[in-house]
């Protein structure tokens, strides 16, 4: 009896299809050639490519060698049957999805469907039906289609995948690196727990000492977490610790973060932050509260002396024109406690997902513990049993301020350096001698006047511009005529101004030695403020009481100069040979 | 839509098509930020005003709160006319706490 039928074409009305490229590799298994030949022939005109193998242990060899990508198999093989051999292919093809059709004769049912059963996809049964033939391998190109789809979007999305750990580590690093820069938490007198999701945190805590001896600390929450709040922790710590080490308010703080976040993160992106600044020398405590939770202040014997409610909006949303700066104030004594906390903690869940800590359970706490020394770790020991066995959700943060009972507190070395822009003016003095060789290379006079507007905002109103007047004036006698001799009379015409300039760079190219010296120091006002300038230089200076008196309402190039001078300043005085001139310049805040 | 089935998002325009009114259900965080652009983009930006429904909303987080920054920014930042009603006492908490009655109007 013929194995099989091999009809000459295929039923009539039948669809030619092919199989895709990528899969059109198959194996063809069986002991029969005369089958062999006629299937071969079939399926290479159905666009297939046909690799042939007459036993078990043949069919095993070409699959390893040839990576077909399809099987087919019959059952009655010889050397090893079938069955093993489909065991073997499969196991070969490890994570691979070849899929294997097994042919039996119409008797050996049972193993058919056993062998089916572990590692067979399809099976046909004796005859053959070609065109039946052909219609299972196109089904399974489908499969292979997809299978190899999948594999695309999963190595895609195993790429990211390693892409966004990378992210997160380095996010994590610079996080933790922004927060160790400083040992401002680590203090006898602060205590603190810091319990991020998933290891990347999205909280902030702060402190530093000011100068003035006040304790500053801060406890942010940045929407979200990972590479948004690494990238907004860089510059709110960098404007924390330089703003507080120079004593800044903490509104003026709180103001400058606001702008930078504002200006860094994307919309949609802000810093709920609570800041405070506790003065043991003032007894007094003031906070800032955008977006946290309540801040609590626990004083022993009375509970809850005072709570901090968020006020105002979080960092990053205001423009700087609408930012509201109002502290709240608060009596602050020896053995009080401050603590705060991000709502991580207030909603951290327990097991049974129905309850979560809350706000009233936590101060319940605060308020009934006997020991003010334990309520901190016991406030530890709730989040622990009420988030064990629960997912944590949020990052749980909590920091504990104890204001010492003694008051030598630490005041760091003064530092000196910019001042704020928009505290009061306080006085301050700067003196800078320049020698020839400085003379020469650089120009001062910009240098000058930037340095003293970034020390003192004297801002609109042309104070700036006088103030340029009048130190371009007094700068310029001195090392032109002081140092250099030059007569001024010859920039009386054009000509003779160019000349001027021509000889002032040669002059200056010469000389190795002379100095100015420049001192402004600043004092306050109830409208702006006073400078005082006074310029000394190492020449010999000249007759000023002669000059005057004989010029009278004369304008000399070098008098227009000193008239200026004169109607801009209120005092003006030549001192010694004439080396020396102070003036003081007023200054006044510009009504707006 | 087939009873019972609850869109997280829904939105609906009025029918002179100058208010757009925003359904959020179930949790309104992070990943709800798609379709609740989605929504909102049916406004006209600042020629629209627009109502957020949070009758059906039971959970907020930070990054919803920053979502609604967006929208504000999209409907005209000052000049926008943003409402968020029918919120439950936690979300008027957190509302409260982010002091966003300062840039919305609650209710």
């Amino acid at each position: 009896m013929q194995p099989f039928s091999c009809p000459p074409s295929g039923a009539p009305g039948t669809v030619v299809l092919r199989p895709s490229a990528s899969h059109c590799r198959i194996l063809l298994a069986t002991p029969f050639q005369g089958i062999a030949d006629c299937l071969a022939a079939f399926l290479t005109a159905s666009g297939y490519l046909v690799f042939c193998a007459a036993d078990g242990h043949r069919t095993v060899e070409i699959f390893q060698a040839e990576k077909p990508d399809l099987v087919l198999l019959d059952l009655k093989l010889p050397i090893a049957d079938g069955c093993s051999v489909a065991h073997h292919i499969k196991y070969l093809a490890g994570d691979r999805f070849v899929p294997v059709l097994l042919v039996s004769a119409a008797d050996e049912k049972e193993r058919l469907i056993h062998c089916q059963h572990n590692c067979a996809d399809d099976f046909l049964t004796e005859p053959l039906d070609r065109s039946l033939l052909l219609a299972k391998l196109l089904a399974l190109d489908r499969v292979l289609e997809i299978q190899a789809r999948l594999a695309a979007q999963n190595a895609e999305l195993l790429r990211h995948q390693e892409q966004q750990q990378r992210d997160r580590e380095i996010a994590e690093r610079v996080f933790a690196n922004v927060l160790s820069r400083r040992s401002g938490l680590d203090q006898p007198n602060i205590r603190y727990l810091l319990a991020p999701v998933a290891g990347y945190n999205g909280d902030i805590l702060l402190a530093e000492h000011a100068p003035s001896g006040s304790l500053y600390a801060m406890l942010g929450d940045f929407t979200g977490h990972g590479l948004s709040a690494a990238i907004g922790a860089l510059p709110v710590a960098d404007i924390f610790y330089g703003m507080s080490a120079k004593g800044f308010s903490i509104a003026d703080i709180a103001a400058e973060m606001n702008r930078k976040i504002r200006a860094i993160l994307p919309p949609g992106f802000f810093l709920a932050a609570c800041l405070v600044e506790m003065s043991p020398v003032n007894q007094a405590i003031h906070a800032w509260n955008g977006g946290l939770p309540d801040a609590l202040l626990y004083r022993p014997g009375q509970g809850i002396a005072q709570r901090f409610i968020s006020r105002h909006l979080p960092l990053g949303i205001l423009d700087d024109k609408k930012f509201v700066r109002s502290l709240e104030v608060a009596a602050l004594s020896p053995d009080d406690r401050l603590f705060m906390y991000s709502d991580g903690l207030i909603e951290c869940r327990g097991a049974d997902c129905r309850e979560m800590y809350g706000q009233e359970r936590l101060e319940q706490r605060i308020v009934t513990c006997e020991d003010p020394g334990g309520i901190f770790p016991a406030i530890l020991g709730d989040t622990r049993r009420f988030c064990e066995n629960g997912s944590q959700e949020d990052d749980i943060t909590l920091i504990e301020i104890h204001q010492p009972r003694y008051t030598s507190v630490k005041v760091p070395p003064p530092v000196s350096g910019i001042l704020s822009k928009t505290l009061r003016p306080p006085n301050w003095g700067l003196d800078i001698t320049l020698h020839a060789a400085a003379l020469r290379a650089t120009d001062p006079l910009p240098v000058l006047v930037r340095l003293v507007q970034d020390l003192q905002d004297i801002g609109q109103g042309g104070n700036r511009e006088r103030l340029y007047l009048v130190l371009a004036e007094l700068f310029n006698n001195a090392l032109d005529h002081g140092l250099l001799h030059l007569d001024s009379k010859l920039k009386n015409d054009p000509e003779g101004f160019c000349r001027f300039y021509e000889m002032r760079r040669g002059e200056l190219e010469r000389i190795s030695e002379g100095w100015v010296r420049v001192q402004i120091e600043h004092s306050p006002s109830s409208s702006g403020g006073s400078l005082h300038i006074r310029v000394h230089d190492s020449g010999t200076g000249f007759q000023h009481a002669a000059y005057f008196s004989q010029n009278g309402n004369e304008l000399a190039a070098h008098g227009r100069g000193i008239a200026l001078v004169r109607s801009l300043c209120r005092k003006v005085n030549f001192l010694g040979a004439g080396n020396r001139v102070s003036v003081v310049l007023d200054w006044e805040t510009p009504s707006t | 839509m087939e009873a019972g089935q609850i869109m997280p998002v829904a939105a609906e325009i009025s029918q002179d098509g100058r208010t757009v009114t925003i359904r959020i259900s179930g949790r309104f965080d992070f990943s709800s930020q798609r379709e609740f652009r989605k929504a909102y983009e049916l406004g006209r930006g600042p020629d629209s005003s627009y109502v957020i429904d949070m009758s059906h909303t039971e959970y907020m987080d930070s990054s919803a709160l920053g979502m609604l920054l967006l929208l504000r920014d999209f409907a005209g930042g000052d000049r926008a006319g943003v409402r968020l009603v029918h919120c439950n006492p936690q979300i008027a908490q957190i509302l409260k706490i982010a002091n966003f009655s300062q840039l919305f109007d609650i209710s």
